[in-house]
């Protein structure tokens, strides 16, 4: 862009410019240019106004003997041309605002779409695969668009590098769209902008951008094959919490829709047919896939079946677990 | 320097200069100021209400800063900051901005300046000074009965869900909003039904205008802001589910009922200020207010603007685009009145005999910073640019100078300029525009640096920050406390010249309007005839008197002598 | 000029500095009209101040409204619509009394004055007399603001087992009796619950008995006591409010008991019959919506808001038919009645669109 030439560059470093940190999306470019425009405008103005005010300080200063000029009290073509022109510069910094604006709030139709649920004073990122992050990745030069909702009260998802921000508000969906500019494998901040009490200073985390496209699915690939970094009841509390089962069971021994998952192994299970079962590892695999064709008496045949969504890997974790809920 | 003239000398020409009884010592004990009617006392317990606050809120602002020098703790945890911000942002909004111009020196300036007795409600405007002592030992009582911290906007539902005082500090706000309600009905009933004769309305003094205009503003927005504090109260004490979502409700709408509020209050601040400095940059360069008229019409059409524009607080909280939109076009209009202002304040002073007495020094300092104030809020309407700055220290710099830096370098500017008229004596002007340096350049060492931070990244009310801003951090923390120690020395300069001061002339400064023509100070009812009013800036009409140390009509220094024909060998 | 100087004009501080002046004339005004113009002015823009505060709450109603029509639909039903329409007659008469009071000031006819008065007062606290009534009934119904809200359906459930065809089923909602057999065995029925509600409101009325009986003996041991106008004055001030409230919370109770049967009439039985489908229809439920208990957030933040304006209102006239009593206005001053006039009309206003808001949703 040529507005590009306003930017100081004596004040910039290598990294990140005298006033702003790095320019990491598509739209940085575009409001950085808008600022330095009305940073420019303003200088002269305060120039102007300041400069003007000193030179009248010292030339009309009181001095004994010197009156002061007695000068008209108005004039009109003067006073209109300061109204007129502030006014038309108003309405090119509003337009140039404006138009960035629109291409900042509007999402394109073909995005990336990652989840963000924010909450007292943690973030969490949901990836399409289901994998849930405390940190935000996104591959360079890619469309990411992130629907957002809080669990709590008002935040505000703000990444500094990207120029971007919105609040994520209980009660409501927002939304915000980037394209990453700059791999950064550290991570660029992402901060909570809008206060939400006592840890609102320390909910920060990472936007990791990767170069590639590959690079960032590798990630995706590596960081949602829970079982290599968890144990095993880890992996099943994992799946227990994301894949609805926290819904009806409970582990605190109270039924919900279905039975509660505490001291269920090992138990004895009669079903609506009559016949009955103790609970083992194979009962609960059945569960899990074919959950309609045995119910436990006192519960409605409501339980989707999990076939093809959950691999034996990750049923044997969810055993793991239960077997845990003593 | 002569002394005040002896006014028992009947056969003096020159007008009363100082009278033994005063508004000051008519009468006496605890009762005769806390029940009086006078329109001054009423305002002088309003000054020191608001000074007290002020010196409350700085400390806070002083510990603050304090607590910020460095990343880690220094001296007080997380919940002891978020307390500490809400308090300073919620004590210096509304005990100290909101009344500080209007309620202090309008009330103690306005009926004068009309040539009026009193302020058209007395017992009205007394009350309203009750309510703001009630409203004020509300917010005290949130002090100690577990703080406040929901931040001065008491945005939902954190501040239905925090489990601190935010119930009685609601009920002060909405009890400061009725005592901010009945000022202003007071004035606009004082300058509408008791102008005396030959003042019409375009000979009004420009700070009665900006009075004006703020009265509107009080008493139009200010109800809204109650009825929304109450529901809020409401919605905490039995769980109405009006703004908290857990029950359906929308907190983004307690947004906008709040800054439908809460932008106009701006104006309300910064308003009288720009009416002070029209007075004080007039009389002190000795010229004739230039674009008179422009001055008072922007004054109503930043009043007028000032209440569609609320939305512009909150383009990134999910409102939609095209309001979003709307808002950053109106927003910009705001600015056109206030460079009016500004541009014809420059043009008054041109060709002009500038004398730099601590008004004066207040209300260039109160031009400097307010340029900076207000072009700064074009970053912030632009759309764009705000998604990036807004929450951020931007933010806070931007309002301070508005806020803090314009609103109260006018009441110190007011202060200055009107002491002689309050209290009767002349300030220690060397240690006044000393005072005054450091409040400017204290000023702006701790809010200029807070622009960078803000547009490198810092948010706001963040306790804790990467290491990378600590360098800026210091240099505003370094400002704070010159700041806080220039203010403490401008209150001892004016503490002092009450015990110490000369005795102030009725017309010190050379000030065409009404209330130059009463006695320093005035007496109980101000004036014993209806004063006839001229333009009230027309500075030849008065010229300086060496034999009383300020200036007297023109008429009787010609019938006394033809020494004084050059305005001013007066020291200051 | 500089004789004032030493004159101690200002010797008596703080108001009566000008001991000539007439005793209705403030110090710092110069006519009796300026004085007038500015109180005008004054009560004017405190109306605006008035409408503006309630603005807000209408503010909230339009976002909900348009938000949540359903909500609106369904849970107006619960209104009593005579009630209400009784309640904005009373307040309209009011009005009327109180403009006629303006009047009688003007022309100094201190007598029909207080009868205006003391009138307004009276239809005032029968305002609340029916309020106190609505607001008992609907806690009793479990019709509160959102964090205390229950459906009502659940005790309608309970109430009325199986709907035994189209013409007796309880169908106005729960509000309305239901004096259909089956229901008087359950704790949630109509009736039931009417009953509680006679019981609470059985609290007020017995205090206010007391409180008639207590100021009516003051009254007549003050009646012929010249030096204690403003005692009597007061005391006759509770006394009607005190019989008004109760005039109001009895016929409510009395409308409820008898004028009001859930019987379908004449005319439904006739629908009924000869086109049962589209009665059904007609009389068909609307299903409860989930946000129900915003509505009655609305409904007791603003009619309770009001409610205080009222009171504000009678403690005002109040204190005009003190001044009154003592015979403080004449036909140069009358400010004080005329403002508060303006006062009671604004209030009166803000019930007539309130009314239709609340009550006629349908």
């Amino acid at each position: 862009m040529q507005m590009k030439l306003f930017i100081p560059n004596l004040l910039a470093n290598d990294e990140a410019g005298f006033w702003f940190p790095p320019q990491g999306s598509t739209v940085a470019e575009n409001v950085d240019s808008v600022y330095f425009f009305i940073l420019y405008v303003c200088t002269f103005f305060f120039v102007l106004i300041v400069g003007l005010m000193v030179l009248f300080m010292i030339k009309y200063r009181h001095r004994p003997g010197v009156e002061a000029e007695v000068t008209p009290t108005h004039n009109l073509p003067l006073e209109l041309s300061w109204s007129v022109i502030p006014t038309l510069i108003t309405i090119v910094m509003f337009w140039v605002g404006f138009t960035s604006y629109l291409d900042m709030r509007t999402p394109p139709s073909s995005s990336y779409e990652i989840d963000v649920v924010a909450k007292k004073w943690v973030w969490a990122f949901k990836y399409p695969n289901g994998w849930i992050d405390s940190e935000l990745h996104v591959p360079k030069g890619e469309n990411v668009t992130l629907t957002m909702a809080s669990d709590d009260v008002l935040h505000s998802l703000w990444i500094p590098a990207f120029r971007t921000k919105m609040d994520v508000v209980p009660g409501r969906y927002t939304q915000l769209w980037f394209n990453a500019t700059i791999a950064n494998e550290k991570g660029f901040e992402l901060k909570c902008a809008e206060y939400c009490g006592q840890k609102h200073s320390v909910m920060i985390t990472k936007a990791i951008v990767h170069e590639t496209r590959g690079d960032f699915d590798k990630w995706l690939k590596i960081a949602s094959d829970i079982h290599k970094n968890k144990t095993p009841v880890e992996a099943g509390e994992y799946f227990y919490k994301t894949r609805g089962c926290i819904q009806c069971h409970s582990l605190d021994g109270v039924p919900k829709n279905g039975p509660s998952f505490k001291g269920l192994f090992g138990k004895e299970r009669k079903f609506t047919d009559g016949s009955s079962v103790i609970a083992d590892a194979n009962y609960i695999r059945s569960s899990i896939l074919e959950p309609q064709s045995k119910v436990v008496v006192g519960f409605r045949p409501i339980m989707p079946t999990f076939k093809g969504q959950l691999t034996d890997q990750d049923i044997t974790a969810i055993v793991a677990f239960i077997k845990s809920q003593k | 320097m002569a002394t005040v003239v002896d006014s028992s000398n009947p056969k003096s020409n020159y007008p009363i200069q100082y009278r033994e009884l005063n508004y000051l010592n008519c009468s006496s004990g605890w009762k005769s100021w806390l029940f009086t009617l006078d329109h001054k006392r009423i305002g002088i317990m309003y000054l020191i209400g608001v000074t007290a606050s002020f010196f409350l809120g700085g400390l806070f602002a002083v510990l603050l800063r304090t607590e910020l020098l460095s990343p880690a703790k220094i001296l007080m945890g997380p919940d002891s900051y978020n307390q500490m911000f809400t308090l300073h942002g919620a004590i210096m909004t509304f005990l100290v901005i909101i009344p500080g111009v209007p309620a202090a020196i309008g009330n103690i300036i306005l009926p004068v300046m009309l040539g009026a007795k009193d302020v058209a409600f007395p017992r009205l405007n007394l009350g309203s000074f009750f309510l703001w002592m009630f409203g004020a030992s509300f917010f005290l009582l949130a002090l100690v009965t577990g703080g406040l911290d929901t931040g001065w906007t008491f945005y939902t539902p954190y501040s239905v869900t925090t489990n601190t005082a935010v119930i009685t500090a609601l009920l002060g706000v909405f009890v400061l909003g009725f005592s901010s309600i009945f000022t202003g009905l007071n004035f606009i009933v004082t300058i509408h039904t008791m102008r005396p004769p030959g003042m019409t309305w375009f000979k009004m003094p420009l700070f009665l205008w900006a009075l004006y205009a703020t009265a509107l503003i009080q008493i139009l927005a200010t109800p809204v802001l109650g009825i929304t504090g109450l529901l809020l109260v409401v919605e905490r004490a039995f769980h109405i589910g009006i703004f908290d979502p857990a029950l359906g409700g929308d907190p983004v709408l307690f947004q906008h009922f709040f800054w439908f509020y809460s932008h106009p209050a701006v104006y309300v601040m910064i308003l009288p200020a720009m009416g002070v400095v029209s007075e004080v940059i007039a009389v002190h360069s000795r010229k004739h207010i230039f674009g008179y008229r422009f001055i008072a019409y922007s004054s109503i059409a930043i009043a007028i603007f000032g209440f569609l524009v609320w939305g512009h607080h909150m383009f990134v909280s999910g409102q939609s685009k095209v309001v979003a939109v709307i808002f950053s076009a109106i927003t910009f209009s705001v600015s056109i009145p206030s460079a009016i202002k500004v541009f014809n304040w420059l043009t008054t002073m041109y060709k002009g005999s500038i004398r730099f007495t601590t008004a004066m020094c207040y209300a260039l300092s109160f031009m400097f910073i307010f340029a900076i104030g207000g072009l700064t809020g074009l970053f912030l309407a632009t759309l764009a640019t705000d998604v990036h700055l807004h929450d951020t220290y931007f933010v806070v710099a931007h309002f301070h100078y508005v806020m803090m830096g314009s609103s109260l370098m006018g009441l110190f500017a007011a202060i200055h300029h009107w002491w002689p008229k309050i209290s009767g004596k002349m300030i220690n002007e060397f240690w006044g525009r000393i005072g005054c340096l450091g409040v400017f350049l204290g000023f702006n060492l701790t809010f200029f640096p807070q622009f960078i931070l803000g547009t490198r990244g810092m948010p706001r009310r963040y306790y804790t920050y990467l290491p990378e801003f600590q360098g800026l951090h210091i240099l505003s923390t370094m400002g704070a406390y010159l700041l806080g120690l220039s203010s403490a020395l401008m209150a001892i300069v004016l503490i002092y010249s009450v015990y110490r001061g000369k005795k102030a002339p009725a017309n010190p400064w050379g000030g065409a309007s009404l209330e130059w023509q009463c006695s320093s100070p005035p007496p109980h009812n101000n004036f014993d005839h209806p004063p006839l009013a001229g333009d009230p800036y027309v500075m030849e009409s008065v010229v300086y008197n060496e034999e009383i140390g300020g200036f007297v009509p023109a008429e009787c220094q010609g019938d006394n002598n033809g020494s004084g024909t050059a305005a001013g060998e007066k020291e200051v | 000029m500089n004789t004032a100087a030493t004159t101690p004009t200002d010797e008596h501080a703080d108001n009566h500095d000008h001991e000539h002046h007439d005793p209705r004339l403030a110090h710092h005004f110069d006519s009796h009209q300026q004085q007038f113009d500015t109180g005008k002015l004054g009560i004017w823009l405190f109306l605006v101040t008035e409408v503006l505060f309630f603005s807000g709450l209408f503010g909230f109603y339009a976002v909900y409204r348009s938000l949540h029509p359903e909500v609106f639909l369904y849970a107006s039903q619960f209104l009593d619509t005579v009630l209400g329409a009784t309640n904005t007659i009373v307040l309209l008469f009011s009005s009327l009394t109180m403009a006629w009071g303006v009047r009688c000031a003007q022309l100094g006819q201190t007598r029909g004055l207080l009868t205006c008065l003391v009138i307004t007062l009276a239809c005032a606290a029968i305002f609340l007399g029916v309020k106190s009534f609505e607001y008992t009934e609907k806690a009793h119904h479990g019709l509160l603001w959102a964090g205390m809200y229950q459906s009502p359906e659940h005790h309608e459930a309970a109430a009325v087992p199986v709907a035994a065809g189209a013409v007796e089923s309880g169908d106005h909602g729960a509000s309305h009796a239901d004096d259909h057999g089956a229901a008087h065995a359950d704790d949630h029925s109509d009736d039931a619950l009417f009953e509680k509600t006679k019981h609470t409101l059985s609290y007020m009325t017995t205090a206010l008995w007391a409180v008639i009986l207590l100021t009516g003996i003051g009254l007549a041991a003050l009646f012929k006591n010249p030096n204690k106008k403003t005692m009597a004055a007061v005391l006759g001030c509770v006394l009607i409010s005190a019989i008004g409230l109760q005039m109001g919370a009895y016929a409510s109770i009395a409308y409820h008991h008898f004028g009001h049967a859930a019987e379908p009439t004449a005319q439904e039985i006739e629908m009924a019959k000869t086109a049962p489908e589209e009665y059904a229809k007609q009389k068909e439920k609307i299903p409860e919506p989930k946000l129900a208990g915003t509505f009655f957030s609305v409904y007791f933040c603003m009619t309770g808001l009001h409610a205080i304006h009222i009171i504000g209102g009678m403690v005002a006239i109040s204190w005009l038919i003190v001044r009154t009593v003592h015979g403080a206005f004449t036909t140069y001053y009358f400010g004080a009645v005329d403002f508060i006039g303006l006062y009671w009309h604004l209030v009166d206003l803000i019930w007539i669109y309130l009314f239709p808001l609340l009550y006629l949703i349908n």
